[in-house]
């Protein structure tokens, strides 16, 4: 069975891909568009995982993850950054401040529900991902 | 005196002969009178003897000899006396009294003998055997006169500074040897000299000069002392030249005056003993009104206080040093305006003992292009922070729709939503390749922007360099293999350190055999490594082999410009932003190395990266 995955964006059309792609690997996807709602939502529906965007009105990614990582009940929760800052050193800064990986944009269509799913335990990943 | 050879007598007596009252006035001057004193008998009859020819301190002495001639009948004496000129004779005098018939003294008659000439031979003999042989061996030039100001002896550094043989000299007065101006002073002063004689220096801070022979002045500085003999009181003059010095001493004025900065020479008391004009016009007073005054009327009073234990500090341990550079230091200007200095300080041994001589530099508009120039820095800066800002934007905002171009291309391609015919795929292919190109644009620029900011960002590692070249061709292999190319590594077997930034040094490699790749259609693409010596230095040789067309000289030369790709024969699809060799050479350099390019067309090209590897 697939994970419940929260995705945190706010550019509509990237929220478009991520939400086919999950959900095309038998994930269900929850939506917010901006980071306050994505703390909101995440607190209320206990998501398996969160995808967050870092660059948001309201609450930017970072401030997401800080604030979820001060409950000790999300600290396993695995997090992931997908964002389109590139620049060296981001990566890490988004590692440093609690973020379990960081995929940047444009990302690999093919490839994307296979780096999410890693985070994943085994039940939660789709049939393709199981088999390799 | 009735008859005629009596009168004729009279007239030619060689002698001088004077009749004078018994209160000194001057009844009758013969002509040798007039010869030897100057005066003529018209001109000296009725007048005091006194006022015309005793000099002064001798009026004494003469009274005694009238009385002893009075006294004996006849009285002999050696005077001297005074002519007319000034100059002064020596004469043998004898006086006898004439009486009236009642016994009482009617008048004096004296016969005056000029005996100048014999007493000068007298005295030369006299301190030649005395002192001459002592005075050969100073090193001074040394002039000796006698009471009546005549030169009795010179030494032979005397003849030679003024320019006389010895002989010449002797008789002359002491004049002779100073320029017309000064002739009728020092004569003056001289008889104030014979005075009270005492043990003394001129010259010193008096413009004093002698002449030579030849007309030619030169500066000099005298030491007068009285000289106590058989012949009476002489002055011995020690003369000497300060040309020298002077043309020194000119030097350094000049050297003050010519210099860019304002120079205060002063004291260790802190009085300004010397100023040159820039230290006029940046103070605003004259220099009378600087020199010997507190080298404090030019600080500002609120800094006063420190700078005298700064200025006690300095001359206990003098050694040239710069103030104010770093520090805010200020003048005081005569108008009570005050302005930014820079100072140096330098110690200056002189023979009136240690004095300082600053530099003072108004560094009002230096402190202002500072100023500007710290405001510029600022905003360069901030340029360049705003710079950085752009680009990381600019990729930031370029990437997110080509993350939805490439995402729903991908999507569509992994036919997700549903299957796709041949020519949709085709085209799909077209769209995710040109949206990929893309991203290599925005990424080279982006690069390529962080070295134009000339502050490339790299972050040095120490790696294995062959264990890096072997992953990135295990990466680009499949891309050769699809071409039907072999992709060979010729790699030590030892593993080579490097210690350099490992993210450029894997885009230059995988450039390179990306390009190597792309542009050979047959053969193979050797990847080899090796490790040189060069300049001394250890480095790491990192080269790129093809088998691929080969690239023209005129073509080799415009490679590594950016957007340079060349138009080769039978590659219509030439992949790559354009940027890629441009951007890799930067690196090198920027990585302190260099990426060098080997090829002719029809042999392949050879790509050389040299690295440091340290």
């Amino acid at each position: 069975m697939g994970a419940r995955i929260l995705i945190i964006e706010d550019d509509p059309a990237s929220m478009e891909l991520v939400r086919y792609l999950l959900e095309a690997a038998g994930h269900t996807t929850l939506c917010a568009v901006d980071g306050g709602a994505g703390v909101r939502l995440a607190l209320d529906e206990q998501p398996d995982l969160i995808l967050c965007d870092l660059q948001m009105p309201v609450m930017n990614g970072y401030q997401v993850a800080q604030s979820l990582r001060e409950f000790p009940a999300w600290r396993p929760v695995p997090m992931i950054a997908v964002t389109a800052f590139s620049m060296p050193g981001d990566r890490d800064r988004a590692l440093a401040i609690g973020f379990n990986e960081h995929i940047s944009k444009p990302i690999s269509p093919a490839q994307f529900a296979e780096q999410v799913e890693a985070l994943l335990p085994p039940r939660m990943r789709s049939a393709a991902a199981r088999k390799s | 005196m009735a008859d005629a050879f009596t009168a004729e007598v009279w007239e030619h007596n060689p002698d001088a002969l004077i009749a004078y009252a018994p209160d000194g006035t001057v009844l009758h001057w013969n002509p040798a009178a007039e010869l030897i004193f100057g005066y003529a008998n018209a001109e000296a009859r009725g007048r005091s003897l006194y006022d015309l020819l005793v000099p002064p301190g001798e009026a004494e002495q003469e009274r005694i000899n009238q009385a002893s001639a009075l006294r004996d009948g006849i009285a002999v004496h050696e005077v001297v006396r005074r002519r007319k000129d000034g100059t002064l004779v020596h004469v043998n005098v004898s006086t006898r009294p004439v009486l009236r018939p009642d016994g009482q003294l009617d008048y004096f008659l004296a016969s005056k003998r000029d005996e100048t000439q014999l007493k000068i031979r007298r005295d030369a003999n006299l301190l030649q055997a005395q002192f001459g042989a002592l005075l050969e061996s100073t090193p001074d030039a040394i002039v000796i006169v006698n009471m009546l100001g005549r030169i009795v002896l010179v030494n032979t550094q005397a003849g030679l500074l003024f320019g006389y043989p010895r002989a010449e000299l002797l008789g002359l007065t002491m004049e002779v040897l100073l320029p017309e101006r000064f002739r009728t002073a020092h004569l003056q002063d001289r008889a104030g000299y014979f005075g009270k004689p005492r043990a003394r220096s001129m010259g010193e801070g008096l413009e004093l000069y002698g002449l030579r022979r030849n007309g030619e002045e030169f500066p000099v500085e005298v030491s007068l002392s009285p000289l106590r003999t058989e012949g009476g009181t002489m002055v011995m003059s020690a003369i000497r030249d300060t040309t020298g010095r002077r043309k020194a001493s000119q030097q350094f004025r000049d050297l003050l005056e010519s210099a860019p900065d304002a120079m205060i020479i002063v004291d260790k008391h802190g009085q300004i003993i010397l100023a040159n004009h820039q230290a006029v016009v940046l103070f605003g007073w004259t220099r009378d009104e600087l020199l010997g005054t507190p080298i404090d009327m030019l600080v500002p009073e609120r800094f006063r206080g420190p700078h005298h234990g700064h200025r006690d500090g300095f001359f206990d341990q003098p050694r040239t040093r710069v103030v104010g550079a770093g520090r805010e230091l200020y003048g005081l200007r005569k108008d009570g305006s005050e302005f930014p200095v820079e100072i140096s300080l330098s110690p200056i041994e002189t023979e009136r003992g240690r004095v300082v001589c600053s530099a003072i530099r108004d560094v009002t508009d230096l402190r202002h292009i500072e100023q500007t120039l710290r405001e510029k820095n600022l905003e360069l800066e901030n340029a360049a922070i705003a710079k950085d800002r752009f680009f990381a934007g600019m990729s930031h905002e370029l990437r997110t729709p080509l993350n939805a171009v490439i995402g729903f291309t991908g999507t569509l391609l992994m036919e997700l939503p549903g299957p796709l015919n041949t020519e949709q795929t085709r085209q799909l292919h077209l769209v995710e390749t040109a949206a990929r190109h893309l991203l290599s644009l925005i990424n080279d620029l982006l690069d390529l922007s962080k070295l134009d900011a000339d502050r490339p960002a790299l972050h040095p590692e120490t790696f294995n360099c062959c264990q890096m070249l072997k992953e990135l061709a295990a990466t680009l292999e499949p891309q050769a293999l699809k071409k039907g190319l072999t992709l060979r590594l010729e790699l030590p077997a030892q593993p080579r350190a490097i210690r350099t930034d490992r993210r450029a040094l894997n885009q230059i490699v995988i450039n390179l055999i990306a390009n190597a790749i792309k542009f050979t259609d047959h053969g193979e693409v050797t990847l080899c490594l090796s490790a040189i010596e060069r300049d001394g230095r250890s480095q790491l040789e990192i080269s790129m082999r093809d088998t691929g067309p080969g690239i023209s000289e005129h073509d080799q030369t415009r490679l590594f410009q950016p957007f340079a790709q060349l138009g080769v024969v039978g590659l219509h699809t030439a992949e790559g932003t354009g940027l890629g060799l441009h951007l890799s050479r930067r690196l090198a350099e920027a990585m302190g190395g260099q990426l060098a390019l080997s090829s002719a067309p029809g042999s392949g090209s050879t790509f050389t990266l040299t690295l440091p590897t340290g």
